[in-house]
């Protein structure tokens, strides 16, 4: 139906996740039934039902504007694959500013 | 062909609040490397982000003060793209429901049209969350990610494209910066990246219809880091975009990067920016809706804005409109002139009010850009200072020509007006038996010009005090030079 082979690779290349030949068919079946079925939600009546973002029925939680300790520098870097005295290190993917 | 540019400016505000907008981590600038972050903003698994209160009363500050409806529901999306200055693989931010819309700043003229009034809509103003920091190692290969930054408020401000040249969109940009300042809610600082700005700009036909959608093919300018840098980039692309079209090239819509040493902008060539963030509403955050008693209030609290202040200097300092608006479009040269006010003796202050601005306008504003002062508190020349070099003219003590050599070397020393002129001597003569003696001696030098004047040459009279002001040294007070000339002459 909605959803093609193709659709699926690019959502795949636009979460950097790489998906075989079978995997992509696999599921551009699986996200079209998902479609298929919010279809089928579509089809309820909500005159007089609000769009809603959240399940909870909360609004407003806010925290006050108070400092918390933060991480130390070591705990904040303990997991990182890579790092260079204070930083992370990552590779170099683009330098948006050259 | 001729073109008409459109232009709109998105501005990115850094909020002053102590703590970052989703946890406690500190905002202050300048840490060491990630020593300001914590399990939120690092995006560690498990961890919920709680709304700031303070980032959101700023916000509403902000959209009131940029005349914009609160919404009655704010939510925050998620944005989501991979870069490594973003933790957690998206940016919390806000989509269609934004805290504020349908605002608008009313711009005082440019520099080419003064004093004619235009207004800016702002489309949206919305909350979210600054990414981390990088540090480029391009021979090595590798970049350096700070988090410090990463979840510090920000607060993006969207003007509608209402903007149609580079001289508009610098006008537009001061005035905002002056409302953003006036609302104390940031220290508005470009150098330190609490300010930026990323530029929207398309050429439609000049004939093409105002009311219309615009149909050009929009372009969109980063990396500006003032607001000359805007309006240069704005000149170079209305150029490369006009030509682009005359020689019947399709323009592409991208992202360009302006250089500003080269002076141009630059396509950004890499496809690693997917423009497709698939927005959904963030699950760690409930749904807002301020009561309207709160807005009312925040609204209440909004101080006195660049033009309602403007309005009230012409009407309480009689100040000219254009006077007025320089005056105020800056919170501290405003709140100065003000301090300089209140210091004049009480029951004559008509006369100096116009004094001071012209000052302020004049001299000072001059020094500032020489010395390259941000803002008049940088020019160690305290509001009694200025009061005192008026009160010395006004009283006749000195010149205006002297007041400004009073004026630098006040600046450069740090002493106050009335002692340079103690140490200087520089006291303007107001005694009239020495003009007259000074008086004496020129006419006997010059017995032409006295002898011209007897003959109804009007003129001669001015070289004669000329003459006088150079025997002095510009000491004497020229309406007193004049008035002893004059006598002596018909007495003689």
């Amino acid at each position: 139906m909605g959803i093609s082979a193709k659709d699926v690779e690019y959502l795949a290349h636009l979460a950097r996740i790489q998906l075989s030949p079978e995997e992509l068919q696999r599921f551009s079946g699986q996200l079209d039934e998902i479609l298929a079925y919010v279809e089928k939600l579509k089809k309820a009546k909500t005159e007089g039902a609000p769009p809603t973002s959240h399940v909870l029925p909360l609004t407003n939680v806010f925290r006050e504007d108070k400092l918390q300790p933060s991480l130390s520098n070591e705990a904040a870097l303990a997991n990182a694959p890579s790092r260079e005295g204070p930083y992370f290190k990552v590779p170099q993917i683009i330098d948006p500013t050259s | 062909m001729e073109y008409r540019p459109v232009i709109g400016l998105e501005v990115h505000l850094q909020l002053k609040t102590a703590s970052k907008i989703f946890c406690g981590c500190s905002t202050l600038f300048g840490a060491s490397p990630n020593s300001q972050v914590c399990p939120v903003c690092l995006g560690l698994p498990g961890v919920l982000p709680v709304l700031n209160r303070q980032v959101f009363l700023y916000g509403v500050r902000v959209a009131l003060g940029l005349q914009c409806k609160i919404q009655p529901t704010i939510v925050f999306h998620r944005k989501n793209y991979f870069y490594p200055d973003l933790p957690k693989g998206y940016q919390i931010s806000q989509y269609d429901l934004p805290l504020g819309t349908g605002g608008h700043v009313v711009v005082p003229g440019t520099a080419a049209a003064p004093g004619t009034d235009f207004k800016v809509r702002i489309h949206r103003v919305h909350m979210e969350e600054d990414a981390g920091k990088l540090v480029h190692r391009p021979e090595e290969g590798y970049s350096l990610v700070d988090l410090n930054r990463a979840g510090v408020p920000l607060l993006e401000i969207v003007s509608e494209p209402d903007l149609e040249s580079p001289e508009q969109a610098h006008e537009y940009l001061k005035t905002l910066k002056g409302i953003l300042e006036y609302l104390e809610v940031s220290d508005c600082d470009m150098e330190k990246g609490s300010l930026r700005c990323d530029a929207n700009i398309s050429l439609s036909p000049a004939s093409a219809d105002r009311t219309a959608p615009p149909t050009g093919t929009k372009v969109e300018i980063k990396n500006l880091n003032s607001f000359k840098a805007v309006a240069r980039s704005l000149a170079y692309e209305i150029k490369r975009q006009g030509r682009a079209l005359d020689a019947g090239e399709k323009l592409m819509q991208e992202t360009r990067l302006w250089d500003d040493v080269q002076g141009m902008t630059q396509g950004m060539r890499s496809k690693e920016f997917a423009h497709d963030y698939r927005y959904f509403p963030e699950p760690d955050l409930v749904p807002f809706a301020v009561p309207s008693e709160e807005i009312d209030r925040v609204g209440k609290g909004l101080p006195e804005l660049p033009r309602q202040r403007a309005q009230r200097f012409v009407d309480q300092y009689k100040l000219p409109t254009a006077d007025a608006v320089a005056l105020t479009s800056s919170r501290s040269t405003a709140d100065y002139y003000e301090a300089c006010i209140r210091l004049l003796p009480k029951g004559k202050e008509a006369s100096p009010c116009k004094a001071v601005a012209n000052w302020l306008l004049g001299d000072l504003a001059r020094e500032m850009n020489e010395r390259n002062v941000d803002g008049i508190e940088g020019l160690k020349f305290p509001p009694g200072h200025l009061v005192e070099l008026v009160d010395l003219i006004d009283s006749g003590k000195i010149s205006g020509k002297m007041a400004k050599e009073v004026l630098t070397e006040a600046l450069q020393s740090g002493q106050s007006p009335a002692a340079v002129v103690q140490a200087k001597g520089l006291s303007q003569v107001t005694d009239r038996e020495s003009i007259r003696a000074a008086a004496r001696k020129v006419l006997e030098e010059q017995p032409q010009a006295a002898a011209d004047y007897k003959q109804g040459k009007g003129q001669s009279l001015m070289f004669l005090v000329g003459q006088l002001m150079r025997k002095t040294k510009g000491a004497a007070n020229p309406g007193l030079a004049q008035e002893v000339l004059r006598e002596l002459l018909e007495n003689r």
